[in-house]
């Protein structure tokens, strides 16, 4: 019952928030200098002749854009094309922005994913360590490697292992398809540099939960440090940040941009790049608002996992009793 | 004296606060003896959890035993050098824990039944259809009702009284000779307290259990133990039977606290804490108010806003109190912690805003007011707060301080409040010198001081002290109240004194109002 | 502020020293060097393209024969820079609504928290490729972008600390005493929230030069011949092989830079008692 309310709850929040998100984005649209009717003209070559030939070409292409009309019927039609999956025609190929998009999906959905248990995992290990130290040599030096991994720039990391690895003594494959060949090193250097701030989260909750009186307890009772930690300490403290998972893989999705660029990617974040340098309005578009709808999505389930993995939710809607 | 499983020869423990060493425990020495209580008494901080927990093993991180032995009847070692894995070997086996508040004691994410199997499976391989038949004859053991509903579910499913049992349940499935209970009942409401009393009781009986109660509450030990542990600062100050302790007591100390029971008599039976609810008289809506009322409560609800997943639930708070003050009356509300005791002060302060009902002061609506209008409406409304210290600015001088309400409400020229100041200084009896210094350069009954100057520098007609006592020593307490009953005479202003404490507001107020479960009562004028 | 009570401890911390030491000499370095004819970023030079780092040019030239060093130290000053005014105006915004926020809550309250879960939800480099992408690239439009979504971290931030500063015993004293607003807010909340912020902003302000310079790297943010360290990066990049002092150089100036600023943010922090770290993590 609990679950269902939540469901309705979060899909309706979902709802608003893409409507908002679909607001901003039209009136960024219509707030962009330029008239897109120019960019069109110019990259097909069609205006060839005198100002009034071009002044009718203008009215047609404007017609044939649907630009005629007011602006609440131009978003009322620009939802409803949405919503049929129709993003429109890129300014550059003339292609469906759709197909584009879903070509290049997989390139970032592997990237992101990869980079995301890669993180997860440092995260999670060096956490563990961490906690188990805390205020020990073990624990500053995870701290001190974690501020050096911060602050390094990915753009700087990647270019020196690709040197390494893709020029130096070839072990990574430039070329070719998305495969586990073509994505290891990216995947491993964007996961790698995410996972610090992670890490410290995990550590903290972690030993917060460890002087909770449940651990006590349960040593107490006699149960083993793996028993305690892994899965005592850690389905605890691990619930509370759940939320900020999303938020990561939504930002490992976006923050694919730079690597994708690197390491020469077909994916979405180095798509979006190009479109941006080609004015390709519509394809810029598309890009975020498949990378709202991903947001979105990931929101949705994140919201709904709590019901799933902590019972009080499921059976209460409340955390504390 | 029957035969000790554990023997505790001067045990201490110290405490590493950022590289100093703090005592904890100093040398303590007691025995536990087989099949008998033993009551641990001490006030919050006085060690006594550390103690019980360094039976186990269980210091936390910055926790070392730094000298003494522990040794169970039986094994040679001595566990005060033990490591882990040694004290592994134990826990559970030799010695168990039951904490305070059994629904934290439980992994909230598992079921009764799994954390049972995980306790039963430490030390020997069980199925899991044979453990479910053992933690059912365990649970009806500890009288649980529909123990099979139990084992299935969540701790949060649970009310706080059978999570205890079930807690002490999962303690005792190893069968271990000593169990060590720290604060068992005091999360705990009054009426289920005794029954967990009653079963651990009869389970030392059944089992031979030595039990160490660790108990902030003279009353549980006496009623619990035979014999009795008294600490205070890490020190072990008497012990000896029960019968011996609490009627011919020794030491100083543990008279004091004797003293410091509600009731001094034993078993007199009249302890307005205690009440059954059924005899007090509910605070009537729409009373009728005198002529000279200072302040007229009527129908005053506070809800809290709980903010979940899905909706937001409001928990009553307080529910339709109602009750009046005469203008120069001491009016004391008693109750314990969570009654709503300082929810009515907060609202009468204007700190939260009340959901329903509302507050005269003078005639004039103050409950719903806001801003300017609420400030100037309830300027002779001042409070005094519990803690004494942290209720003023670190960063002020005191002379600041206590000119604090003339500043905010704008009264007088400079030269005539610091004058009005050190007048008050004076009379709440600070030094002047003591002006210039900050809060954190005087003492704790200074402060509490300062705070009364500071409530009293605008001449106010309604003071509000919640706890204001509680935070300070015996000693200074009694000082403190002298203050402010010959400050009430001389000044007449009106007082509302919120306790915990029906010794310190005997002493003090003129009428006695109590509040449990966020409603108040009057006390029968019988008793 | 805090900062003289923390003094002894704060000496003892080597995070914080070699941080501060770090920064120090960064901004020193940057804003000292003098461009002298030999030294001027702008100057072409064809004859001395892809020089490796030798004494007359500490960190070598580039394709138009520029020396590395003075180009470095003139993007730290524009990165320094702008990043620093960039955040100052986020921590201003950021403070602002997060006391008003949290202090009086209601209805700034509530649009502060819907815009905290529409903003906070997106990763902040799609928000700068929408700006980019719809306002054309360049170092202004991100920088703009950049503070448009950037301080409500800030406010949130601040919202908690507000939310739990009121409820401490002196604040409560003082509104039952009769402060008005108007106190609470500037002699209470304001110096209170300040300390901890600063802290913050200096590594948030690591977060934003890595942002503004990954972008720009990437051609979104400043434009050649700005000589912005992303830019400066990107610049290089094809010469990898050829010159590795090119990316070297603005990379190893960017690494320098927010370690320093990490070091010295993260030492403060966990000195500093007002802002619990699970806290402040947990945003």
């Amino acid at each position: 019952m609990i679950v269902l309310k939540l469901l309705i709850y979060r899909l309706i929040r979902a709802m608003v928030l893409l409507w908002i998100v679909s607001l901003m984005i039209f009136t960024l649209i219509r707030l962009a200098p330029g008239d897109p009717v120019d960019y069109i003209l110019g990259a097909n070559d069609l205006a060839i002749g005198d100002t009034g030939t071009i002044e009718l070409q203008k009215k047609q292409v404007r017609k044939n854009l649907g630009l005629d009309v007011t602006a609440t019927q131009q978003y009322l039609n620009w939802i409803k094309r949405l919503a049929l999956f129709d993003l429109g025609n890129s300014y550059r190929s003339g292609k469906s922005i759709v197909s584009e998009l879903a070509d290049r999906l997989p390139a970032t959905l592997y990237l992101a994913g990869a980079a995301f248990l890669v993180q997860v995992s440092i995260a999670l290990g060096f956490g563990i360590i961490a906690s188990l130290n805390e205020d020990r040599w073990a624990d500053h030096l995870i701290r001190l490697i974690g501020v050096l991994f911060v602050a390094l720039p990915s753009f700087l990391l990647g270019l020196i292992l690709l040197e390494i690895f893709a020029i130096r003594y070839p072990v990574y494959d430039m070329i070719g398809q998305v495969s586990f060949k073509r994505m290891w090193l990216p995947a491993l250097t964007l996961g790698v540099l995410t996972s610090p701030p992670v890490m410290r989260l995990i550590r903290v909750n972690l030993i917060r939960e460890y002087s909770r009186q449940y651990i006590v307890f349960g040593r107490s009772k006699g149960l083993g440090k793996k028993r305690l930690v892994g899965i005592h300490a850690l389905g605890n403290g691990l619930l509370p940040i759940l939320s900020v998972f999303g938020v990561n893989l939504a930002g490992l999705f976006s923050g694919s941009v730079i690597i994708e660029s690197i390491f020469v990617l077909p994916g979405i974040g180095r798509y979006a790049v190009e479109s941006i340098f080609a004015r390709d309005y519509p394809a810029i578009t598309g890009y975020v608002l498949l990378i709202t709808f991903i947001v979105i999505l990931l929101n949705l389930f994140v919201g709904l996992s709590y019901a799933f993995i902590d019972p009080r939710v499921r059976n209460t809607g409340y955390i504390t009793k | 004296m029957t035969q000790p499983v554990l023997t505790i020869r001067k045990l201490s423990i110290e405490y590493k606060v950022s590289g100093k060493k703090i005592s904890a425990v100093r040398e303590a020495s007691f025995d536990l003896c087989k099949g008998q209580t033993t009551a641990l008494i001490g006030e919050s901080g006085s060690g006594k959890t550390t103690l019980g927990r360094a039976l186990l093993g269980l210091l936390d991180g910055a926790g070392i035993i730094s000298g003494g032995s522990i040794r169970f009847a039986g094994k040679s070692e001595n566990y005060a050098k033990a490591d882990e894995k040694l004290w592994r070997k134990i826990r559970g086996r030799e010695i168990s824990l039951i904490l305070q508040d059994p629904q934290l004691t439980l992994n909230p994410l598992m079921k009764i039944f799994d954390q049972m199997l995980e306790t039963m499976r430490l030390f020997s391989q069980v199925s899991r259809r044979k453990a479910w038949h053992r933690a059912l004859a365990l649970l009806e053991t500890m009288k649980l009702e529909q123990p099979q509903k139990v084992l299935q579910s969540y701790p949060f499913q649970l009310s706080g009284g059978m999570c205890q049992r079930v807690v002490i349940a999962i303690s005792l499935i190893n069968k271990p000779k000593i169990l060590i209970a720290d604060e068992p009942t005091t999360a705990l409401d009054a009426e289920i307290q005794s029954g967990i009393l009653e079963e651990l009781n009869s389970l030392r009986k059944q089992q031979n259990l030595s039990l160490l109660l660790i108990t902030h509450d003279i009353d549980v030990a006496a009623k619990a133990a035979d014999r009795v542990i008294v600490m205070k600062s890490g020190k072990i100050l008497e012990k000896g039977s029960t019968q011996k302790v609490i009627h011919h007591p020794d030491h100083p100390y543990t008279k004091s606290l004797l003293d410091c029971r509600p009731c001094n008599c034993w078993g007199c039976g009249f302890d307005e804490l205690s009440i059954s609810t059924s005899r007090l008289i509910p605070s009537k809506a729409y009373h009728e108010s005198p002529d000279d009322c200072l302040l007229d409560v009527d129908g005053l609800s506070y809800d809290y806003q709980v903010k979940g997943f899905v909706d937001t639930r409001s928990v009553s708070v307080l529910n339709e109190v109602s009750f009046y003050i005469r203008s120069g009356e001491v009016v004391g509300i008693i109750g314990s912690s969570g009654s709503g005791k300082s929810t009515l002060a907060r609202c009468l302060l204007g700190l939260l805003r009340v959901s329903k009902g509302r507050i005269l002061f003078k005639q004039s609506r103050i409950s719903g007011l806001k801003g300017r209008a609420f400030r100037s409406e309830c300027r002779l409304i001042q409070p005094i707060f519990q803690q004494a210290r942290g209720a003023l600015n670190p960063g002020r001088s005191i002379r600041n301080i206590i000119r604090e309400p003339l500043d905010y409400h704008g009264i007088n020229c400079k030269k005539d409040r610091n004058r009005r100041v050190a007048h008050l200084a004076r009379q709440v009896g600070l030094d002047s010198e003591i002006l210039d210094r900050r809060p954190s350069q005087i003492s704790t009954g200074q402060c509490q001081r300062v705070a009364i100057a500071r409530a009293l520098v605008i001449e106010p007609e309604l003071l509000i002290c919640d706890e204001p006592t509680s935070a300070l020593d015996l000693s200074i307490q009694a000082q403190i109240l002298n203050l402010l009953l010959s400050l009430k005479s001389k000044l007449g202003f009106g007082m509302l004194f919120i306790s915990h404490d029906l010794e310190v507001v005997k002493a003090i107020c003129d009428r006695i109002l109590v509040t449990r479960n966020g409603r108040l009562y009057e006390v029968p004028s019988n008793g | 502020m805090k900062l003289k009570t923390h003094l002894p401890d704060t000496v003892r911390s080597p995070m914080v020293v070699s941080g501060f030491l770090l920064l120090l000499a960064i901004i020193l370095s940057i804003s000292t060097f003098q461009f002298t004819s030999d030294y001027d970023p702008a100057i072409f030079d064809a004859g001395n393209r892809f020089n490796p780092p030798s004494v007359s040019n500490p960190l070598g030239t580039d394709r138009y024969g520029r020396d590395v060093l003075s180009q470095v130290l003139l993007g730290g000053r524009i990165t320094l820079a702008t990043c620093s005014m960039a955040m100052i105006t986020v921590m201003f915004i950021g403070i602002t609504f997060g006391i008003v926020a949290g202090y009086s809550g209601g209805i700034v309250d509530r649009i502060l928290l819907s815009l905290i879960d529409v903003l906070l939800s997106f990763p902040s480099t799609v928000l700068a490729i929408v700006i980019a992408g719809f306002f054309g690239p360049s170092l202004k439009n991100l920088l703009i972008a950049v503070t448009c979504f950037w301080w409500v971290r800030f406010a949130q931030i601040t919202r908690g600390m507000v939310l739990k500063i009121i409820h401490e015993p002196d604040i409560e004293a003082a509104v039952a005493i009769g402060a008005s607003r108007f106190t609470i807010i500037f002699r209470e909340l304001l110096p209170r929230v300040t300390g901890p912020i600063i802290i913050l902003a200096t590594m948030e302000l690591g977060k934003l030069i890595l942002t503004i310079s990954g972008l720009s790297f990437l051609g979104l943010g400043a434009q050649p011949p700005t000589p912005e360290w992303g830019a400066l990066l990107s610049d290089g990049r094809v010469y990898l092989t050829r010159a590795p002092h090119l990316i070297f150089a603005p990379g190893i100036a960017i690494f320098l830079t927010v370690l320093s600023l990490n070091l010295l943010g993260e030492g403060l922090l966990s000195l500093n008692k007002g802002l619990k770290k699970e806290e402040v993590e947990l945003l």
